[in-house]
């Protein structure tokens, strides 16, 4: 019965993101992949929300209420009309070779084992890692326990109410997305769980394999490249690492900040407009994971500009303006604002000595990210040699990323945060909510290099 | 006259002789290496680890860098070894922790070159930590220069050894850890790409880069994933079959557990606030956790508790030790203004007392 439970909670909700997800997306080779990778994210986002519009109408919370909401939203998804989109209509490709297939057959066995070996971790491990159990499950145990999402406040707050009313840890300003669906597997299983309620982890880390694999495919790649692509994306460690030890919210913004960027390139390439839904609901839903969520959804702004008027100055131009911009918002934004819960004030402006090199560290000594960045260097150098038009062709996602390195890079070298750099304690974690933008930039720009080879050379006129 | 100086020079030359024997002899005696500190090179040893799982051998060391490679007959139950040199001057004594466990049963330890200007030690010492009360045998005990194939064997046996999660791991993952042998994986890997792929671009194009790119990810993914395997098993030996809600008792929360347990089975209303105080970070946090869905506070980077003005009657204090509250002597009762605090729980390290 546990498990009959188990599995209702998890998949109903996950079925009405993907039900509605299916009205966006035409017809297409990539469509079941963005259907099932952007839906399942989509009902992960879409639940939390639902219980906390439940919870704020003064409804009681419990198991089977708001799943019958779940079944309604269903059946009137079924009725919606499909949005009327023009059908992508691409060119089926060749069968691929004997030994192709037989990579490809390696390569899917060894995602598979992959995925094995991270859901034992989940469905066995208890929560284990620090912040999991300093502010993320600490809200859900005491929703689950309450049967209603009492409120968490500041320890200053909670002292001066006496607690009456009130709990206490140590954010309790985080957004609740992510402790919301560990209340709501506690609920369903009827008891706490400490390795159960972190089954989205793996549902999160599905949702983006697919979705890669989608976006790869409408971004034109073939179906072999698009899956080594998303091998490599899914085998990256120390994203392996955020699904094996479940509950930090990392992975999650990793998965919005990157379907957000895959959508804005496909999106702007032209002949994909249904692209655009998918942008605006990845965008948000950054802002519903980790507080700075909110600056990696601002730097999608440069792209959406480079958008209008795809060419390589435009592009440039984005990333000067960028360069120059963080530095003048932080000399001159007053100091005790805060933005998405930190102000100027509190980050301590002021270069710090070894934060580069513990940056450069960390994308290219460490074993997080394997051979992704140094594959980055040698596609910009041949793209610097070669001039194959990326920057045309993914200024938008180009523009996007240099915007979000650029904040990453100011945030590790001259905020109080660069500690995380030195220490190695946030740099990582960091970086991984950029790492899936980057592994879609490596295979467009693979894409552009290899189209460029195809490229006929013209007669000289000379001659 | 000549021939009396001659004569009385003479005979001082016995003593000279002697002085300067002495002054040799005791040269040679801080090269010897005492006889505590014996060359086990080739030898079996039998250690036994103390009640607290530690243990040590002493053993004599070459002056220069150098790898001990050693077997142990039981490596999974080592958590921990360090190969130290005693130093003359300055006294301190430096090493490089090996965290185990074993499995592979062979093992590579650094011995560090002396520092410049401090005299060559040909004494070591070999710290071992592990399972309490194991015995354990050591064998070979082979003395290999570090060159660039010890180095390169030292990078293997790092990066394919097995690491139980960490802490760290949610931060940083590391191919390798020790630094003794000074490679990354990564970066060989990626500077032998990098080469490889230029050339290799020039005359087979984009097709060539993606393939290459593969081979390397194999290369360092594949034990990525033989890693992955094992701690999946050892995952599994730990937590399969016990109960959810008892798995945090096998893991090393297990203590704060415990007595979460306890407080809930002799408390088990949840309306009371409960004050966990520290002066660890990591034992405060984890405390507070294992108390929900009680109305807990526990403050990070900041006084253990607030001031005695915010307790009253009926809250609860956890103190778990580190901490630099006080309790009285007698009657073991915590020492705070303003309020008592009488002792309720106490299991050494972790204390329960309820405010008056």
């Amino acid at each position: 019965m546990d498990w009959l439970r188990l599995a209702i909670a998890l998949f109903l909700p996950l079925l009405v993101g993907v039900q509605w997800v299916a009205r966006l997306i035409p017809a297409s080779p990539a469509r079941p992949w963005l259907v099932a990778g952007y839906g399942l994210f989509a009902g992960l986002m879409f639940w939390p929300l639902l219980l906390r519009l439940w919870s704020a109408c003064g409804l009681p919370l419990g198991f089977w209420p708001p799943l019958g909401v779940a079944v309604l939203l269903l059946v009137a998804l079924r009725w919606w009309p499909q949005t009327a989109f023009p059908t992508d209509q691409r060119v089926a490709q060749s069968r691929a070779s004997p030994a192709i297939r037989l990579l490809c057959g390696v390569l899917l066995a060894l995602l598979c084992l992959r995925m094995l070996s991270l859901t034992a971790e989940v469905i066995w491990r208890p929560l284990f890692p620090w912040d999991a159990t300093m502010h993320w499950a600490t809200k859900a145990r005491t929703w689950f326990e309450w049967q209603r999402l009492v409120p968490f406040v500041s320890n200053e707050e909670w002292l001066r109410l006496g607690g009456q009313g009130v709990f206490t840890d140590h954010h309790p300003d985080y957004p609740v997305t992510i402790p919301l669906w560990q209340y709501w597997l506690a609920t369903a299983l009827a008891r706490w769980d400490p390795a159960l309620i972190n089954l989205p982890w793996l549902v999160c880390y599905s949702s983006l394999g697919m979705a890669f694999y989608g976006q790869a495919r409408a971004a034109a790649a073939s179906s072999v490249e698009a899956l080594v692509f998303t091998f490599f994306l899914l085998t990256l460690p120390l994203l392996n690492t955020h699904v094996a030890l479940a509950g930090y919210a990392d992975l999650f913004l990793a998965t919005a900040f990157g379907l957000a960027l895959m959508a804005l390139h496909n999106g702007s390439v032209g002949g994909q407009r249904w692209q655009w839904p998918l942008l605006a609901f990845s965008a948000l839903s950054c802002l519903l994971i980790k507080n700075e969520g909110f600056f990696w959804m601002l730097t999608l702004l440069p792209g959406l500009w480079v958008a209008r008027r795809r060419d390589a100055r435009r592009v440039l131009l984005a990333i000067a303006g960028i360069a120059v911009v963080v530095p003048l918002v932080l000399w001159l934004f007053p100091a005790d604002i805060a933005v998405a819960g930190h102000s100027l004030y509190s980050l301590d402006l002021g270069y710090r000595p070894g934060a580069l090199s513990g940056i450069l560290k960390s994308l290219l000594v460490l074993g997080n990210w394997h051979m992704s960045l140094w594959y980055l260097v040698l596609l910009v150098a041949l793209a610097v040699w070669q001039r194959p038009g990326v920057l045309v062709a993914a200024g938008p996602l180009v523009t996007a990323l240099c915007a979000a390195f650029l904040l990453f890079l100011w945030l590790f070298t001259v905020t109080e945060f660069a500690i995380g750099a030195i220490r190695q304690t946030a740099v990582g974690r960091i970086g991984l909510h950029l790492i899936p933008g980057v592994v879609f930039l490596l295979l467009v720009m693979h894409g552009q290099l290899r189209k460029s080879a195809l490229r006929p050379v013209s007669p000289d006129p000379a001659a | 006259m000549g021939d009396d100086c001659r004569v009385r020079s003479l005979q001082f030359l016995p003593l000279l002789c002697l002085a300067a024997g002495l002054f040799y002899a005791s040269l040679a005696s801080a090269a010897a290496t005492p006889a505590e500190y014996p060359d086990r090179t080739g030898h079996t040893v039998t250690l036994h680890l103390s009640a607290q799982g530690t243990g040590a051998l002493n053993i004599a060391c070459p002056t220069s860098a150098q790898v001990l490679r050693l077997r142990v007959d039981r490596g999974e139950l080592v958590s921990g070894v360090a190969l130290q040199r005693l130093s003359t001057r300055p006294a301190v004594h430096r090493r490089e922790v090996l965290t185990g466990p074993f499995t592979g049963g062979t093992l590579q330890l650094p011995l560090p070159a002396p520092r410049a200007g401090e005299l060559a030690d040909s004494r070591c010492r070999m710290l071992v930590q592990g399972r309490q009360g194991a015995r354990l045998t050591l064998s070979v005990f082979e003395w290999q220069p570090v060159t660039l194939l010890t180095r390169l064997r030292g990078m293997w046996s790092d990066w394919t050894g097995y690491r139980p999660w960490q802490q760290y791991s949610i931060n940083a993952h590391a191919a390798v850890v020790q630094t003794w042998h000074g490679l990354s994986p990564n970066v060989l890997l990626g500077v032998t790409f990098l080469l490889v792929g230029l050339v290799g671009f020039r005359r087979w194009r984009a097709r060539f880069l993606l393939g290459w790119m593969l081979a390397c990810w194999l290369v360092l993914d594949l034990p990525w994933q033989w890693r992955l395997l094992q701690q999946a098993e050892a995952t599994r030996a730990v937590f399969a079959g016990v109960a959810a809600e008892r798995r945090p008792g096998f893991t090393e929360d297990a203590a704060l557990w415990a007595f979460a347990e306890q407080v809930r089975t002799r408390l088990p209303a949840v309306e009371a606030r409960f004050f966990v105080a520290s002066a660890s970070d990591y034992a405060g946090m984890r405390m507070a956790y294992y108390l929900y869905p009680r109305n807990v506070y526990w403050r990070r980077d900041g006084p253990e508790l607030p001031p005695g003005d915010a307790l009253r009657g009926g809250d609860y204090v956890v103190v778990v030790q580190p901490s630099e509250l006080r309790r009285e002597p007698q009657s073991g009762d915590l020492v705070l203004e303003r309020v008592q605090a009488r002792v309720l729980l106490d299991v050494g390290v972790i204390a329960l007392f309820e405010v008056h």
